[in-house]
Parts: structure tokens; C-alpha cells; sequence
């Protein structure tokens, strides 16, 4: 039996017959948290960089000499078109071109694998990042983190195997399980402050009620362990009890997470080298530099999926001011990120994911902005078994649609949902009488990208 | 009838192909004009679309924007499009600058020959694949869609069991599976079902120990006893009108980006908790949330009443920065036809907005049917005055003053200090519109718009103070809502595209359920809507409801699938006791009351959820009912009950909400947070669960621990999880550690002895007596406590206080608290 079946089963009669059967004890260890890939997975786990309010690929990292020479003659949408706001350079032995707002990544051309053929199937940002995030901007469904942990399980079963960290507000969904079971849900750490971007940070941020400050953990553990005694009582009595099974366990795992939690998240003893690599000493690059600090500690031990979003990529106006800036928040700490995960052997079985909801008009709104453009954009992947120094699809010349290695969500999607191991048209949940899967009934791999 | 008018392929075809002359001077002088003048902020290619006008279709001209038809061929004086390229009147167009002389005499021209325009789409109707044949065959064999029926319950051979008709539906079902229903529950387990079933509540010890005694002598007029208690107690609404709240999506923000607050909306929750205590009756309180504003009151107050109602249609998510006007207003019907159609008939018409429904005879058309109803009217629903915020409304002002007003009454020396500001504040706007439209596009610097949208703004501000008093400077009650507006129908987008508008579709219903009624010209059709969904003809609104009340009892449904009903959904467990239910229910004059009571009342309600091999491997999911099954209570009971039990419940019903103080803000925003708490509201209130704030994605963090709804969709049954976060919450939770100490001071001071306090605190949690191994068990805690070296400068009585608490927490936390057997 394979173990989708498996779990899906498990899942149906969860209120019934399987768990009983398995004699699932409520004191014994889970055995049950690691699940076996459907081929061999290329990577673990994967961090999501999440650029909300959609870069433009033109001015990041889709190379459009073109658009420059056709500076200022009017568009087929009737604006005049807007060249690139910054130049570009060859980088790395690859020879990717990227844009000179990215000098330290530049530096890590060699490991990206740039997917210029990105198109989006809704134009305005709620529901593209809706539907970048479940693969459905209508309905709830479970969010791509939430079926890769489904499909996975977690690895270490004293921390949450996915964690969103400082999302946007009202995007609970973007992390949410929705009809997979909650255990798949992902942890919130920390809330981004309303505009996100500069000045919000992780820092302060911990678990809500991970800690007791009124009476010590050994007391607590004789706590616990009148709990679990009453549990156990319970559970006898009743003689079958999924559900005190159920509540006994989230008791053992909420005092285990007291102690890893925290140590996860108190990253004071990194090496000054590695802050500094991060930008942690910058203010500039801190807040986000501090996120991908914590994400590289999560999958270190052994978290699956790790988000971490940036605001403020909405440049209709003032764009040559504020995505320098953006950028500048990102580039130091991304090439930290990628070069630490690499020099910790980590990166080959981590799969880093950079992606907006969708891209930027190449006419400029006004000369100093772009509007949305969902019908090409630009995603990079790297580690995890992706080429590095690889391009993969294209836009037109000029940028507006993906016209080569064209990419829906769904594809993407079915790509890092098969980089992890998992065949996505066999990841499926019965739900309300039916077989749900991320991709729904699209998704095709871009096999070219595999390593 | 709306099949003919889907079998009709509209084609427009040019008005006058003959006069070629006509066309020739479109595409010379008008064309051109218009693209070079309007189409900027009026076309579809351009994704603008000001005014909700498109200009770059002929349909688009003549159907018009916001302000009606641009063009009326022929007619100049009924043209807004040529009063606004005039600039003889407000909307002086194109903005920045007159066009030409020349082209305007082009266009007057034009009009008056007749506004030819070959820009016509042959557009062929979307035509729809289900046939009258596919509806009419659903609606004869598809169970929801048949009207429901009583059949003559089984005959059964265990006629002792028998309580009420239920349970001889129920045990023909068992003995047909010879399976046999297990004992009755004993009666501390009974009353702890009922209380916390009926009025979210647990009994107290004393209560307990009374019903005991009945019990003993009399259990059916124990129970009766109880009920009548129970039923006529003012948490009865508290209770069971927090499950419509969640039917109704109920929340006091839009939700998503720009996440403004709705100070009235808990004026519609407590409409909800008196209409469930005074037992309306279920037709009458669908008809008032759909259409109270439609119907006739006797009274002012009757009136008041309604519209709030309404508020049920106004409530929804809604997305206030989209930019997209017709988006919005689609998107806000399509919420509007959800919450409808799925919250109340179990079925999800919203499914056919854009293309017909994949798996239900329901063709994209019907849904268009319904939308347009919804088109002829407008909600209300306020929201934040912010610059980002591009879909506020007004609010609908109470025929009634406010007894107790929430808000700041205004002394006649502010009001005229502020109508003065507001004089002052207008002319400044008009000076600098003004002086702007005479700058040009050009040289029209973002500071300038940047002062008019501030302008705008304070006057918007000056102007809601104002509005939110009345003469006297009293404050004015406002509410949420629906009110008329000119019947229209809707055209059916293609795809759901509102870029893609294809055939119009008559004001009607969803075919397949029930009679359909003719929609008058003149109405809009919400009231007959309403009608319909409340008709004894319509087979799903009685067996959805019934099905929902029977979820929240025995703790699964009938059909499982409580909002779907349709062929995806799982069909019925026991579809003889759902009909007969409905049927009962209708008959009943739609009274929730008589049906919880019918339901407890049965024996089925009254067994013990004891375990047993034998049925369990027959049927392991007790889908046949052969044992009460265990429920694990909600976040609102969970809270209330730590309430309860630590003596701290403040039982009184609130008025207002915290939100309905803060007035129109940004939740999550500054002024939000500064105004409650450092720290979440529920964790300093002491009021029932249900009168905390429901902002969207600012769940109460008690309540979002335990799987509180998230309140975007209508959602007859909750999740139940039991995750580490619940466990965090209640070891370390402030809220928790302050209550388990105000409990064990009260257990203190009520009991001399350490095994008295540690007795009480079981029965208060509980309801029955610590086990010897537990109490034996509760000692030790204790006594660790007491000899903790943690401890060891603190006075012994202080030792006990914390030892005491402890025990009291893990009571809190442990599985039986929070689920009932």
C-alpha cells in the first residue's frame, strides 16, 4: 500500500475504526510523523521568500536590452513603454543577467535557477497571492506548505513542521489548512506590522503563551503529568477515545516545544560572521536578514516549510526610489542565506523559492512606475535540486507575456511539490465527497530544471 | 421564463449598415476623439474603468456608467456624455482640459444623426449546457430537490425504548443492522449535555444534585423540569444564536486588506440572540435578514428591528481597496448569494458564477437570475474614511432613537463650531479643484491631488461627526443593511469576467429548487426571493435548518455535510427522520424552540455515549446512532465555562461591543490596539463569549485557539482540533493562570479542608466527585507544590494557594473539561 492511500484513509477514519485498530497508544512515541516520498526527493524542506505587491521582473531579473531601446514609443496597451530602471550585468560563471540593484547576489548567479516564463491567472494582488498560496484564489484550500506537510510529515515532531513567520495580516489563509486536518496548519511567529517592510521585525517576536512565568518547568512537568493521569483515566473509562488520545498528545508536544522553541529562535550565539552575512548589523537589511537567520535554524531542525514575506513590491509610483530600496532589504541577507545554507551542506536539500504574485507592465505608469502585469513575471528557485546559473523560459522581448517555458501557478506548484518527492497528481485529500489536489486537475513539471 | 431566454443567441448587429456614411464619419472624427480623449481612464483594454464607463465598446456608451446611458441616440439633452464634454454639468469631462471646439461639434453631430458605432461585438449569448430536461428530471429524483415527505416509521420490536417518533426512526434503523442501542447516560452526564447544549453553560453542583433527585423519582419530568428552565433562560439566545452568527459569517470588520471596522454590526447579534430567545419563527427571521426592510412593520420599532435585520446581507468580507468598481460590486453580490444560498438552502449557487454548475442542474444563468436581485438593491455597510478605502458607504439611520447610545453626543456650540469648519473647509476644496482643472494634466503635481484627497478627507470627517448626531446633538443610531434601489437585471459575465458582459438575465430563482414565481418589472425581487426560500415549497430551507439543529445536539448530522446538500454533498444518514423533522418543523410554525425540544426529548438524545465492541465493529463512525457521541465543546463554552467555574461569569448581556466604541477604524491599525487592550480582550473581559469582538483575522485569541470561525464563509459546523497551541494556551495563557487562581481563592474561602476544596473543584469542572486515585493523585500535585523548593520562601498558605490553582488549571486542561459525553 502506498502511503498516500494510507493516509488518506487515516484520515476518513480518523473519528473511527483506523486509529482504534492501529492501537494507537496515547503514551507512546508517534512513529507515524516521517512519510515516505513518492520518488526520491531532491530536497527536504524549502524556504519561500514571498515578495508581496508583485517586483517587477524588467528592473529585477528579467534582462530586457529591448525595452531600453524602445524607451518612450507607445505600448500596445497605449502607455509609453519604460526602460528598465537600472542596468544590468553578466554575473557569475553562468552568466545570468541580473540586475545591478542585486551586487551581493550577483555574486550567487551560479546557484539560481531564474523561471522567466511565470504567468498568473488573476491580475490584482489578494487573489493572486490566494491563488500563488493554495492554488485557488476563490475558495479556501489548503495552502502549499500546509499539503507539502501533509504529504511529508514533519521530521521533528518538538517544533511545527511549518511556520509562516511575520505574515501579513488577513492572510491566515495563506498558511491555513483549510480541509486538511489543523495539524498541517501553519505556526504563525510573529505579525508583521500593517505596510510590512522596513521596521518590522521578528525580533521581539516569540509563540504566543510559550512561556509559563509563574512556576518552573519540573512543576509544571507534576502539572502535566496530573493532566495526563486524568487523561489517562478518561481514555479508560471511555475505553475508546481518539480524542483524549488526540488532547493527551498536543500536551507532550506543547511541553516539548517550550524548550525547542525558543532555543530555535534565540540566534544570539551565531558567529558575528554569520550575522554580519545575514545583514544583521544593518538596519537596512536586519529585519529580513533576522527572518532568514530563523528560517536556516527551522531547517536545521527539521522544519519543512518555512515563508517569510516582504512587503511594499507595489511600485505603480516613485518606483525609482523605492525599489533600489526594497531591493537593498533583501539582496545582502538572500546571498547570506544562500551562501551560509551552502557552506553547512544544506542548501542541496533545501529548496530556496523567491517569487512576487506576478510582474510589472513593461509601459511605464507614468515615467516613474509600472502597473500589474500577471501575464509574465519572474521566479527564482535555488538549492534543492535546481540547476544553478540556469534560465528557464522567457518572456517577449519586450517583457509583457511569457511566451517560452511558460509556468502557471499550477506548474510551479507541481515542480517544488516533485523537487520534495511528491508526485502532485497523487497528493490527494477526500473532501466532502471528492479528491482534492493542489493543482486541481493542471500542473506539469518543468522537468528541464531539475539538477 | 429564463430557459427561453437562454435558448435566444443575441446578435447586435450594426444599427444602420446601410448608412455607411454614418459609420464612415465614426471612424474619421469620433473614434479618434474618443481614443484620444476618454479612453485613458474609460476602457476595458486599459483596465481603468472611472465611473464604472467604458467607452470603447458601443454597448458600453449605451449602457453607461455610475450616472446612467452616456449616449441616447438622437436625443443631446439626454446624453450625460455630451452635458459632461460641455461642461454643463458636474462631471466635466475630459477633466483637465475642454476638448476642442470642433471636436465637440463633431460629437453633437454625431449624437443627432443617431450615434453610429460599429464597434458592436457579435456576441453570441453564453449558452448554457444544462437542459429544462436535466432540471426537470433533478427536481423529480434528486432527494434535496423533491419536497420532503413523512413515510410511516419503521415498525420496531424494542417498543419500550420509545420516547418520541424520533426514536422509532432511529432504532429501525439499529435493529435493521441488529445492532442495539446502548443504556441511557446517567443523569449528572444528562444535565451537563443539556446545559451546555442549551445555554452554553455547565449546571452548577447544586443544580446537579437536584436533578439527581428528580431524576431518581421521574426522569421524563426531571428533564421536562430542566427544559423548561433552560429553554426560557435569556443564555438560551446567547447560545444558539452564536450558531446562526455563524452561519451569518457574522463579524464587525470587512476582513482582508484594509481591514475596517463595522461599529454597528452587533446591533444584528443582538438581533440574532432575542429573535432565538423569543423563538421567532424561522420563516419570519429568514424573510427579515433577506428582506426586512421590504416588509410591513406595525411600529417604528417593528421597522427598526427589520432593518437591522438586514444586516445579514451586509456583514460579509469585502474587499475595500479593490480599484475595479464592477469587480467590487460583483464580488460583494457573489458574497451576498453565497451566504444565501449556502448558509441557508445548503446549496452553492456561487458555484455557477462562472460557467454552470459542475455538478448540480444549476446553469450559470440562475445564478445571474439572483445576482440581479441583488442588483436592485444597495447595501449599506459604512466602513473606515480612508483614502485607500474606495467602496465606502453611508450607513441606514434607525426610525428609532437610541435609548442607550454608543457614540459622543455634540453641545449646539460644537455642532455649529463644526458646521462653520465644514462651510470653510468646502470652499477651500472647491478652490483648489478649481485651480487644479485650470493647471492641466500636466503640470498637475502629485501635491496638488495629494491636497484634495486630504481636503476631501477632512471634510468627509467633519461631515461624519455631523451626521453621527441629530439636531438636538444627541447621537444617532445607524445600522447595517439593505434598502431598494431601481429593479435592474444583471448580465450574465462570461467566465465571471466583468470585463465580459454577454446576455441579460430575467430576476428569478434557482430552477431546480421549489416553485418559481414570477419577478414584477417594478420589484426588485428580494422580498419574493425571500418568499420562496421560506416557503413551505422549498425543500431545502426546513431540512437545512433541521439538520443544523440536530448537528449542534447529537453532535453529527444528518447529512454531514451541513452546507451541501447538493449531489457532492453525503446523502442522509436517516433520510426518513430528516423529512419527517422538516415536515415537523414547518408544521410547527418554524419554531427552533419545539425542535430542540423534540430532539432532547427523544430517547436517542438521552443515551450514554458508552463504548461497545459489538456495534462498533458493525458501524465505527455511529453513523446509525447507537451511542451518544462524544463532543468536544466550543471555544465560547470552553471560555465561559473557566468563567462560570471560577465565580468570575459576568452574566449580564452587553451592549454594544468594544468595536461599536472605537467607531470606524482600521483594525489592527493604532487606533485599534490603543484604545482596547495591550493584550487581547478576552483575556480581560469577563463577559460571555459571545458579546467579544469578531474582527476578521483579530480573532479573540481564547476563542481563535479553539477553533473559532474565521468568519469569511458560512459555517454550520466547526472544525474541532486538539493542538499544542490549545495546550500552550491553557498551561501559560494569562488568562488561564488568573482564573485558576480566582478559583482556588474562592474554593478557599468556601472550604476549610484541602480534599473539601480539591471535591469541590471536580464538581464545579466537572460536575461529579473526584475518583479515589484521583483525588489521591490531586494530593500528591498538591503536595509537590507545597514542598517545592520553588516555594520554599513563601508563607504556607501562599504554598496552598498555588498548589490549589495548579490543580484547578489542570482540571482546565484536561479532555474532560472540554469534551461532553
Amino acid at each position: 500500500m502506498n502511503f498516500l492511500s494510507n493516509r488518506r484513509d487515516f484520515f476518513k477514519y480518523t473519528s473511527a475504526a483506523a486509529l482504534g485498530f492501529k492501537g494507537m497508544n496515547v503514551f507512546a512515541a508517534d512513529t507515524d510523523h516521517v512519510q515516505k516520498p513518492h520518488h526520491t526527493a531532491r530536497a527536504k524542506s524549502v524556504i519561500f521568500l514571498n515578495m508581496r505587491g508583485a517586483p517587477s521582473h524588467l528592473d529585477t531579473f528579467d534582462y530586457k536590452p529591448d525595452l531600453a531601446k524602445n524607451n518612450g514609443k507607445r505600448g500596445k496597451y497605449g502607455n509609453n513603454l519604460l526602460e528598465p530602471i537600472t542596468k544590468f550585468s553578466k554575473s557569475g560563471k553562468s552568466g545570468l543577467w541580473l540586475s545591478d540593484y542585486f551586487p551581493n547576489l550577483q555574486k550567487q548567479a551560479d546557484d539560481l535557477c531564474l523561471l522567466k516564463g511565470m504567468y498568473s491567472a488573476q491580475p490584482n494582488h489578494p487573489q493572486a497571492q490566494t491563488l500563488m498560496h493554495t492554488g485557488n484564489f476563490q475558495f479556501a484550500r489548503p495552502s502549499l506548505g500546509a499539503w507539502v506537510l501533509y504529504g511529508l510529515g514533519s521530521e521533528n515532531k518538538d517544533i511545527p513542521g511549518f511556520i509562516s513567520l511575520n505574515p501579513a495580516p488577513n492572510t491566515s489563509q495563506h498558511y491555513g489548512s483549510s480541509f486538511l486536518p489543523t495539524e498541517f496548519q501553519g505556526s504563525a511567529i510573529g505579525k508583521l506590522s500593517r505596510g510590512g517592510g522596513r521596521g518590522s521585525s521578528v525580533t521581539s517576536a516569540t509563540l504566543p503563551d510559550i512561556d509559563n512565568q509563574y512556576i518552573s518547568k519540573d512543576l509544571q512537568r507534576k502539572q502535566v503529568d496530573f493532566v495526563q493521569m486524568l487523561n489517562k483515566g478518561k481514555k479508560n473509562r471511555d475505553r475508546y477515545s481518539p480524542e483524549t488520545a488526540g488532547v493527551a498528545e498536543s500536551y507532550e508536544m506543547a511541553y516539548r516545544m517550550q524548550f525547542s522553541m525558543p532555543e530555535i529562535m534565540d540566534y544570539e550565539n551565531e558567529k558575528s560572521s554569520t550575522k554580519k552575512m545575514y545583514g544583521l548589523e544593518d538596519t537596512n537589511t536586519a529585519a529580513f536578514g533576522t527572518q532568514l537567520l530563523l528560517a536556516r535554524r527551522f531547517v536545521e531542525a527539521g522544519a519543512r516549510f518555512i515563508e517569510i514575506s516582504q512587503g511594499n513590491w507595489d511600485h505603480h509610483f516613485n518606483m525609482k526610489t523605492v525599489l533600489p530600496q526594497s531591493c537593498g532589504e533583501i539582496d545582502l541577507p538572500i546571498a547570506g542565506l544562500l551562501k551560509d545554507l551552502k557552506q553547512r551542506g544544506l542548501l542541496k536539500n533545501t529548496l530556496v523559492v523567491w517569487s512576487g504574485e506576478f510582474g510589472r507592465t513593461p509601459e511605464g505608469q507614468g515615467t516613474n512606475g509600472r502597473n500589474h502585469n500577471n501575464k509574465g513575471y519572474t521566479s527564482w528557485m535555488a538549492g534543492g535540486g535546481v540547476k544553478g546559473g540556469y534560465n528557464y523560459g522567457s518572456t517577449d522581448e519586450l517583457g509583457y507575456e511569457a511566451v517560452e517555458g511558460r509556468m502557471s501557478t499550477q506548474d510551479w506548484h507541481a515542480t517544488i511539490l516533485h523537487l520534495l518527492g511528491i508526485n502532485h497528481e497523487k497528493l490527494t485529500y477526500n473532501y466532502a465527497g471528492r479528491d482534492f489536489r493542489l493543482t486541481d486537475v493542471y500542473g506539469d513539471v518543468a522537468k528541464e530544471i531539475l539538477s | 421564463m429564463r430557459n427561453l431566454g437562454l435558448a435566444l443567441i443575441v446578435v447586435f448587429t450594426p444599427m444602420i449598415a446601410s448608412a455607411n456614411e454614418g459609420i464612415v464619419f465614426f471612424e474619421k472624427k469620433i473614434r479618434p476623439a474618443l481614443e484620444k480623449y476618454c479612453y485613458r481612464c474609460h476602457s476595458d483594454v486599459e483596465k481603468k474603468i472611472k465611473g464604472n464607463l467604458v467607452v470603447d465598446t458601443k454597448s458600453g456608451l449605451l449602457q453607461g456608467g455610475d450616472s446612467g446611458p452616456a449616449i441616447v441616440p438622437g436625443n443631446l439633452s439626454k446624453s450625460i456624455l455630451w452635458k459632461s464634454i460641455t461642461y454643463a454639468n458636474d462631471m466635466e469631462m475630459p477633466p483637465k482640459k475642454q476638448m476642442p471646439d470642433d471636436v465637440i461639434a463633431d460629437f453633437k453631430k454625431w449624437i443627432e444623426m443617431g450615434a453610429p458605432d460599429p464597434r458592436v461585438q457579435n456576441t453570441v449569448s453564453v449558452k448554457s449546457v444544462v437542459t429544462e430536461e436535466d432540471i426537470k428530471k433533478a427536481k423529480k429524483e434528486f432527494w434535496s430537490f423533491k419536497a420532503p415527505k413523512v413515510s410511516a416509521p419503521p415498525i420496531v420490536a424494542n417498543t419500550s425504548w420509545l420516547k418520541n417518533n424520533i426514536d422509532k426512526y432511529v432504532l429501525g434503523t439499529l435493529e435493521k443492522k441488529k445492532m442495539k442501542p446502548v443504556n441511557d447516560a446517567d443523569p449528572s452526564t444528562l444535565l451537563r449535555r443539556l446545559t451546555f447544549d442549551l445555554i452554553g453553560l455547565p449546571p452548577t453542583p447544586a443544580q446537579v444534585s437536584a436533578f439527581k433527585d428528580a431524576y431518581s423519582k421521574d426522569p421524563d419530568g426531571a428533564i421536562e423540569q430542566a427544559l423548561s428552565y433552560l429553554l426560557n433562560s435569556p443564555h438560551f439566545g446567547e447560545r444558539w444564536g452564536r450558531h446562526w452568527l455563524d452561519i451569518a459569517r457574522y463579524a464587525e470588520s470587512n476582513g482582508r486588506e484594509l481591514n475596517s471596522t463595522y461599529p454597528q454590526a452587533w446591533r444584528y447579534r443582538d438581533y440574532v440572540i432575542k429573535s432565538f430567545n423569543t423563538d421567532k419563527p424561522y420563516d419570519r427571521f429568514i424573510q427579515e435578514q433577506i428582506a426586512g426592510d421590504l416588509l410591513k412593520a406595525d411600529t417604528d420599532e417593528q421597522w427598526a428591528e427589520n432593518l437591522i435585520a438586514t444586516g445579514f446581507m451586509a456583514l460579509g468580507p469585502k474587499t475595500l481597496t479593490d480599484q475595479d468598481r464592477r469587480q467590487f460590486a460583483a464580488d460583494l453580490i457573489d458574497e451576498q448569494i453565497d451566504v444565501v444560498t449556502k448558509g441557508i438552502m445548503g446549496i452553492s449557487v456561487a458555484c455557477a458564477r462562472c460557467h454552470d454548475h459542475k455538478f448540480d442542474p444549476i446553469p450559470q444563468a440562475d445564478y445571474y437570475a439572483i445576482a440581479g436581485i441583488f442588483r436592485s438593491s444597495k447595501t449599506y455597510y459604512g466602513s473606515v474614511n480612508s483614502l485607500q478605502n474606495r467602496h465606502r458607504t453611508t450607513l441606514i439611520k434607525l426610525p428609532v432613537p437610541d435609548e442607550n447610545p454608543i457614540g459622543i453626543s455634540l453641545k449646539p456650540s460644537e455642532i455649529a463650531s463644526l458646521k462653520s469648519q465644514l462651510d470653510e473647509i468646502q470652499e477651500r476644496r472647491r478652490e483648489v479643484v478649481s485651480k487644479a482643472r485650470s493647471m492641466g494634466q500636466e503640470n498637475r503635481t502629485q501635491s496638488t491631488l495629494r491636497d484634495i484627497r486630504s481636503i476631501q478627507r477632512q471634510e468627509a470627517e467633519i461631515q461624519e461627526k455631523l451626521n453621527s448626531v441629530d439636531s438636538q446633538g444627541n447621537p444617532v443610531a445607524f445600522c447595517m443593511g439593505m434598502q431598494p434601489a431601481k429593479p435592474t437585471n444583471a448580465y450574465l459575465f462570461e467566465k465571471g469576467e466583468v470585463g465580459k458582459p454577454r446576455q441579460q438575465v430575467q430576476r428569478g430563482f434557482v430552477q431546480v429548487i421549489g416553485d418559481q414565481k414570477e419577478i414584477s418589472t417594478n420589484s426588485s425581487g428580494r422580498k419574493e426571493l425571500a418568499e420562496w426560500i421560506s416557503s413551505k415549497e422549498n425543500p431545502l430551507t426546513a431540512r437545512v435548518m433541521v439538520n443544523n439543529i440536530w448537528t449542534k445536539l447529537i453532535g453529527q448530522g444528518l447529512v454531514r455535510t451541513p452546507d451541501n446538500f447538493g449531489s457532492t454533498g453525503l446523502r442522509p444518514t436517516h433520510p426518513e427522520l430528516l423529512d419527517y423533522l422538516a415536515v415537523e418543523f414547518m408544521k410547527n410554525n418554524w419554531s427552533i424552540k419545539s425542535m430542540i425540544r423534540h430532539i432532547v426529548t427523544s430517547r436517542t438524545y438521552r443515551m450514554s455515549s458508552t463504548f461497545n465492541t459489538v456495534n462498533f465493529k458493525i458501524d465505527p463512525d455511529n453513523k446509525r446512532l447507537w451511542r451518544y457521541s462524544p463532543k468536544r465543546l466550543d471555544a465560547e463554552v470552553i471560555r465561559d465555562t473557566v468563567l462560570q467555574v471560577s465565580g468570575e461569569l459576568q452574566t449580564k448581556p452587553v451592549h454594544g461591543s468594544i468595536v461599536a466604541e472605537q467607531g470606524h477604524v482600521v483594525a489592527g491599525g493604532r487606533a485599534f490596539f490603543r484604545a482596547s487592550s495591550e493584550n487581547m480582550y478576552d483575556t480581560v473581559e469577563k463577559y460571555r463569549s459571545v458579546y467579544l469582538p469578531v474582527v476578521r483575522d483579530l480573532i479573540p485569541s481564547f476563542l481563535k485557539a479553539f477553533d473559532f470561525t474565521e468568519s469569511m464563509i458560512p459555517m454550520p459546523e466547526r472544525e474541532k482540533n486538539d493542538t499544542p497551541t490549545q495546550a500552550l494556551f491553557m498551561l501559560n495563557n494569562k488568562f488561564i493562570v488568573l482564573h485558576s487562581d480566582l478559583m482556588a481563592k474562592k474554593l478557599i474561602k468556601e472550604n476549610s479542608s484541602r480534599d473539601g476544596q480539591i471535591r469541590q473543584a471536580f464538581l464545579l469542572c466537572y460536575s461529579r466527585e473526584p475518583l479515589s486515585s484521583e483525588l489521591s493523585a490531586a494530593r500528591n500535585l498538591y503536595n509537590a507544590f507545597r514542598s517545592s523548593k520553588d516555594l520554599r520562601d513563601k508563607k504556607s498558605e501562599t504554598k496552598e494557594f498555588v498548589a490549589l490553582s495548579s490543580i484547578c488549571q489542570a482540571l482546565f486542561s484536561s479532555a474532560e473539561f472540554r469534551y461532553q459525553n
